[in-house]
């Protein structure tokens, strides 16, 4: 019985599989190198993702860091995300609208693109970075904010994932 | 000495024009009385009300003693780093409730030749002692109204 099973999971590697997401720049919970950060060259980190379901349109990537002052404080915000793509590379520039389509709003900084992290000095912050799979493409531009897209994608949503790193000053 | 603007009186709100919610560039800020044995200016905008502590927005040096208004949307002197790590103005941006944002203007008694790119500490250590008078205008913001 074992080998069956393991003969399964040998042909049919994906089943066991699910939506992912990842960085090379870190491991989840690990901490994000000053590099991606203010302190730096503030560059976006190398993103991932395998498996998201079939019948997805589009993605959404967002990051935030849950443990500013606000709950919540927006540093990128990525959306229309072509479905045929699985990454984006490090160091995105901070372009509101690709010639692909994909589109990157408007962060908490007030700036399009990519902001790092650069919490106040004092205890670690998390940053999560969140990849959606649509069913639609937004019809939203570029000083849309993490609000925006948020409501507009509500219903929308076939799978989700997550990773999350840290940083402290 | 006296640190006014024409956008917002002294403890009076800063338009969103000046923040990160808006163009985000600095507003107009005009010196008067500035001692007649000043050889050079400093500038530093700062929020006390940040969580971390004091979050430096914007510094600004080796301004010319003669200068009695600092353009809106300008580089007055030589630029200091930002708590963004920045050489540049960064406006008011607080996560929650209403910040206090700092102006203070500091009349030098040393020449404008003070390296460029200092933090704010390592600037305000340059011009110890240096100082012949300081003159302070306040701001507040608030993401939502």
């Amino acid at each position: 019985m074992r080998w069956v099973l393991i003969l399964f999971f040998l042909f049919f590697p994906r089943l066991a599989c699910a939506f992912e997401i990842r960085s090379e720049a870190f491991l989840n919970g690990s901490d994000i190198p000053s590099k991606h950060a203010c302190d730096a060259q503030n560059f976006s980190p190398e993103v991932s993702w395998v498996d998201p379901p079939q019948r997805t349109q589009s993605f959404v990537l967002i990051c935030d860091d849950p443990d500013s002052p606000s709950k919540s404080w927006t540093h990128w915000v990525v959306f229309n995300i072509p479905k045929e793509k699985n990454s984006l590379l490090e160091n995105m520039p901070t372009l509101g609208t690709f010639d692909d389509g994909m589109i990157q709003g408007r962060n908490d900084f007030g700036k399009i693109g990519y902001y790092g992290p650069c919490p106040p000095p004092g205890k670690p912050h998390r940053y999560f970075f969140k990849i959606y799979a649509l069913d639609i493409e937004l019809l939203l531009d570029e000083n849309s904010t993490k609000d925006a897209v948020l409501s507009r994608m509500e219903g929308h949503i076939l799978a989700q994932a997550q990773i999350y790193g840290k940083y402290q000053r | 000495m006296i640190l006014t603007s024409p956008e917002f009186k002294n403890n009076g709100f800063i338009p969103e024009k000046f923040t990160c919610q808006g163009e985000d560039i600095n507003p107009e800020l005009i010196i008067s009385e500035v001692p007649k044995n000043a050889l050079s200016l400093a500038l530093i905008m700062e929020d006390p009300d940040a969580s971390g502590g004091n979050w430096v927005h914007w510094v600004v040096y080796n301004i010319n003693a003669s200068v009695s208004k600092i353009k809106e949307n300008s580089i007055p002197g030589d630029l200091g780093l930002n708590t963004l790590n920045e050489k540049s103005y960064h406006g008011p941006c607080p996560p929650i409730g209403t910040h206090r944002y700092f102006f203070k203007i500091y009349a030098l008694n040393i020449k404008p030749n003070l390296r460029t790119g200092l933090s704010k500490g390592a600037l305000l250590k340059s011009i110890e002692g240096s100082v012949i008078e300081k003159a302070e205008l306040i701001g507040l913001y608030q993401k939502e109204k």
